[in-house]
Formats: C-alpha cells, structure tokens, sequence
C-alpha cells in the first residue's frame, strides 16, 4: 500500500542537512552486518558532503521521498557499463526510509521510480548492492523479484 | 528502611533450610500401592493396555498419565531474578521454588528443568522434544531480548500452552493492578498517558497487552536505559536487528510525541501513571519527577528488592496510589496470584495456547476479586493469602480459553469453578496432613 502525500523528486539545496542525516542513517544500519562496512571517524562530515554531491546531481541518480516537506528516505544509483557486455545496468547502491515510513510502501516508490530513470538512461537491468547478511535488504528485493546476480568475496589484507 | 538486613536474615535462613530438606520437591506416587500384586497394574504387564491406547490415539496420554496436570518449569539461567546469568545449576533452587508455588497454589504439578541450550533453535527443538511429556510449559528466567522470539515461536510451534512468566505473568498481575488503580482514581486507562520505564521482559509484554486490551500505543511511552524508545533515534536501526521488539515498540508509539532523546524526566511530565520495571532503586525516579504528573498520578515500582522510589516519596511527591513488587509494601504486584492460576484453568480444559485475552480475562477477574473486596488505595490487587482468588482466576482463563476455540475440554465458569477449588484445596490439604503427620520432618533451630 504505497503512502498517501509522499512526492518522490531529486534533491534540492535545502535537503542537503536531511538527506545527509538519512545517508549517515544509512551506512550506520549496513555497519551492522559486516565490520568492513564500518564507519571512518568523521563520518557525519562525510554524509554531508556525499550529499552535497548527490544534491549537485553529478554522476548518477539520487530521488529523495518527502512527506509534507520533510524527507523520510532516498535511493541512489549509479549506471554501469561494460564494454564486453551488451547491456548497461544500473545499480542500486543506497536505499533508507525513516522507520515511521517503513511497511508503507515508500521505499518500493522509491525504486519504481529509479527504476524508470535509470531505463530512461539506457539500462536494460536494475541491480541492487548490500552487505551480504543484511537480511532485510534481501528480503525486500526478492519480494520484488529481484535475483542473486553477482557474488562478491571479500579478504582482509 | 532496615530492608537490607531483612534480605540477609532471609539469605541465611534459607540457605539453612536447603541444605537440611536437600531441595525443595519430591515425587509422591498418587495411587495405592495394596502389595505387590499392584504392579501388575501400575507397571507391566497391565500398564502395556494404556501404552496401547495412547498409542492408537495420542490424546489419551491427558486421561491415562499424569500429563493432564504436569508441566516443565524450563530455564537456561540466563536471566535468574535479581542475579543475571548464574547458569543453569544455579537456576534450579529457583525452579524448584516455582514448582512448589505451582503445586500449593494451583495444584499443578510442575517438574523443574535446567538445560545448556542457550542457543534460540536448539532451546526451541528442548521444547518441541519435552512436548510428549508435559500439558504445559513455564518458561523462566530467560535473557532478553532471546525470551520474546522463544515464546513467540514456542506458542506458535507446540501444541501445548507455553507461558513466559517474567514477560505474561508479570503483565497480567500488572494489568490487575492498573485496572483497580484507574477505577479508584477516576480515570480511563484506555484514555490515559501511560510511562512504561525499563523495557525488559516484563514491559514489552505489558506494552502488547495494554495495547490488546484497548490502550492506543500513542498513548503510551516506553523508555529504556537510553531513553525513550522513538523511531528517530540515532541507534534505532541498530534495535531493529538486535531487538525488534523495542523498535516495533518505537515505530508503534512514535515515541509517545516526545523528541527523539527524551528521558524519564519528560515522560513523566503530564503522564497519569508510571509502571517502572528497570533496576534497583531507591533515587531511579526522582521525587520532583513524579510531582510533575498529572493529579492523581499512578507509581507501579516493580523493581527487587528495592523499588525504583520508595512508596512513602513517591506518596508525598503526589502520587495517589502506588504499587511495588514487594509483599511488605501494601499492593505487591506478584506473578504468583496469576501464573498457577493460569496454568490450573488452562490444563483443566487442555488448552492449546495461552493467548492474550485469556491472560487480559485472568488480570480482569483478579482485578474484579479485589473489586468485590472493596477497593482502597492501599488495596487495588489482592494478596497471596486470599485462597478464593486462585480457583476464580482459574476458572476465568479457562472459560475464554473455551470461548475461543483453543480448549480441547468444554467446562463452563462454575464447573470450573468447583474443579479448581478442589485440586487446589486437596493440594494444599496433602501437603499440610504430611506436615502434621510429621511426614515432613521438623527443621531443628537454627
């Protein structure tokens, strides 16, 4: 059941303070499941400035989802290529949704409408990124059939 | 207060006593054993006939063995009251005791098991491999927030009642004592601003409850050691995976309209009662804290031995009435009114489940009990000595357990009634002939 009142838009100048905290908000809950998502010190500054960069709307996408003017979740994506490939992809590396907003549909807005932006850019599929044990982000994708694509292995050096 | 010397005389005491009864329950067989010729019926070969029945039809085994009043008191001694992770060798004296309140106060038979399954998948199959043998289970003692999905899923996975007491018998005694506290003050618990402080075992239950019972959870605020729980709070994607009870808890109640990094000291402002479960006091809540609420405030201070604010600081600070877990203290919110109660009507109608409203229809009627006695402010919950409580409880959860559809036995109230009161008074009557009969032998002094 997608929520009534939420306008799906990109980000403006004066999200940059929001959208950063939901960044930070993001990274912080991917923290949890594997320590090579752990946060740099000053992590907080860097949100800000990720968002400052998304705001700038440079290389890839960034839709923010806004209820009576506040933000309560963003997706990020960016396009990938390959030359050896015949088809473009777009990624899916961020998605958040502040927890009042979960179970109503807004974060399934969010990547419809991605989803859209990025076939509009030339993507013939839409991939979604995320630490391997976070379970919920799993969950959420298959529910919307997403399938496991591409295994990434990891080593401590 | 001379509470603490009072704990350590008691210490004392029953560690005495301990040690000369060697424990606290035995098994007693229930038949008359006329010679030996009695055998060929008890054991084999006679006993081969009731194997057999059981066998075609598996329900039997309530009518042919003890199952219909049997039930396993089950800890990993993870959580034991007032001493934390002790292990389960430590647990025992305190399972044992429980077995003892089941067997005196509800006529139930309860068997106390410790085990080293502290992992939730290999607690669960515990439970689903001891099912054959017990008509109910009574989980205790049990880490946090581990308890809820164990119960959550035992309830789900048996087909027998299973009952967390720290989480449901607790709420459920809670729930009483709220009721009465309302009526007595004049209020609507159902349109009130409830504080739920410490959100353990005992308040997550309590917060479900309310809510079954009718409490909207914007009503309601529930803080932790960190503060109010709200979905805005900087580690509240953490608790959605570490305890998503809490996090349900904060997206349900939007932390009651109060800022993200609210503590008790907010939520207390304007709010018209307070159930605190949290740690020891005295000083856990401050005096002007509870001056700030609303008249006629309501102080449940449930915490042991000593209670967040003592009751007489609490009182001059404004409260009305005022509730503690402590049986010196005038309305103690005890488990022990509630769990063997349950457990009477819930195997007297082989009840598959506990569910919500059962406990809800156990907290009304305890609450309904103190009601007819006359409510009084130092008197909103009845008292462990009013025997006629325990079978009208019992009857109370078994007729909504039938009403429900969860009963495999059809049992009217009054049927039930009379049942209860029986067990419960043959219990109590065996236990008192053998003291007399000095069956149970006299301790020296000591």
């Amino acid at each position: 059941m997608y929520e009534a009142g939420i306008v799906i838009r990109r980000p403006i100048e004066k999200d940059i303070d929001s959208l950063a905290s939901l960044i930070l908000r993001f990274y912080r809950f991917n923290e949890e499941f594997d320590p090579a998502w752990a946060l740099c010190m000053e992590a907080d500054k860097a949100a800000r400035r990720v968002a400052e960069e998304y705001v700038k709307g440079s290389q890839g996408l960034t839709l923010v989802a806004s209820y009576e003017e506040k933000l309560v979740g963003y997706v990020r994506a960016v396009m990938r290529e390959n030359p050896m490939l015949a088809s473009k992809m777009g990624i899916i590396t961020e998605l958040y949704v502040v927890p009042s907003h979960r179970r109503t549909g807004v974060a399934s807005m969010l990547v419809e409408h991605a989803s859209r932006e990025l076939s509009g850019m030339g993507a013939s599929y839409i991939a979604a990124e995320f630490p391997t044990a976070n379970y919920v982000a799993e969950r959420f994708y298959k529910q919307r059939r997403f399938r496991p694509f591409l295994s990434v292995y990891l080593q401590e050096v | 207060m001379g509470s603490g010397r009072e704990a350590r005389d008691w210490f004392k005491i029953s560690r005495f006593l301990h040690t000369f009864y060697k424990g606290k329950i035995e098994v007693l067989p229930k038949v008359p054993v006329r010679g030996m010729d009695d055998f060929s019926i008890w054991y084999t070969p006679g006993v081969a006939e009731a194997s057999r029945a059981i066998h075609r039809e598996p329900d039997l085994s309530f009518e042919l063995t003890s199952r219909w009043n049997t039930i396993a008191v089950v800890s990993d001694g993870t959580r034991v009251l007032g001493l934390g992770n002790v292990g389960p060798e430590a647990a025992y004296p305190v399972m044992e005791g429980k077995a003892l309140l089941f067997k005196y106060l509800g006529g139930v038979d309860a068997v106390p098991i410790v085990h080293r399954k502290r992992d939730l998948e290999e607690f669960l199959d515990l439970l689903k491999a001891l099912e054959p043998s017990f008509g109910g289970i009574n989980l205790e003692d049990i880490e946090s927030p581990k308890c809820f999905t164990l119960l959550d899923r035992a309830r789900s996975e048996l087909g027998i009642p299973v009952w967390h007491d720290d989480q449901q018998g607790t709420a459920a005694a809670t729930l009483a004592g709220l009721i009465n506290a309302f009526k007595l003050v004049g209020k609507d618990l159902k349109k009130s601003r409830i504080v739920l402080f410490g959100a353990g075992a005992a308040n997550i239950a309590l917060y479900r409850v309310l809510k079954t019972y009718g409490v909207p959870p914007a009503n309601m605020v529930v803080l932790d050691s960190k503060g109010v729980l709200h979905p805005d709070r900087d580690d509240i994607d953490k608790l959605m995976i570490s305890n998503p009870h809490k996090y349900k808890i904060a997206v349900e109640t939007m932390g009651g309209g109060l800022g993200p990094s609210s503590g008790l000291e907010e939520a207390l402002k304007g709010a018209d009662a307070i159930v605190a479960a949290s740690r020891p006091g005295p000083g856990v809540i401050k005096k002007e804290w509870i001056a700030s609420m609303e008249q006629d405030a309501i102080v449940f201070a449930e915490a042991n031995p000593v209670p967040e604010i003592w009751p007489w600081e609490a009182r001059e600070a404004g409260a009305r009435i005022v509730a503690t877990g402590r049986s010196d203290f005038p309305n103690q919110v005890n488990n022990s009114l509630i769990f063997p109660s349950v457990f009477r009507g819930v195997l007297d109608v082989r009840a598959r489940t506990i569910t919500d409203e059962m406990l809800i229809a156990a907290a009304e009627e305890l609450a309904r009990y103190a009601e007819e006695k006359g409510l009084r402010e130092d008197y909103i919950i009845p008292r462990m000595e009013e025997w006629e409580v325990y079978p009208r409880v019992a009857a109370a959860t078994a007729y909504k357990a039938v009403e429900q559809g969860v009963a495999r036995a059809t049992i009217t109230y009054k049927e039930e009634l009379e049942q209860a009161r029986t067990v419960i008074e043959l219990a109590r009557r065996k236990l008192e002939e053998l003291w007399k009969a000095g069956l149970i032998e006299e301790p020296p002094e000591g």
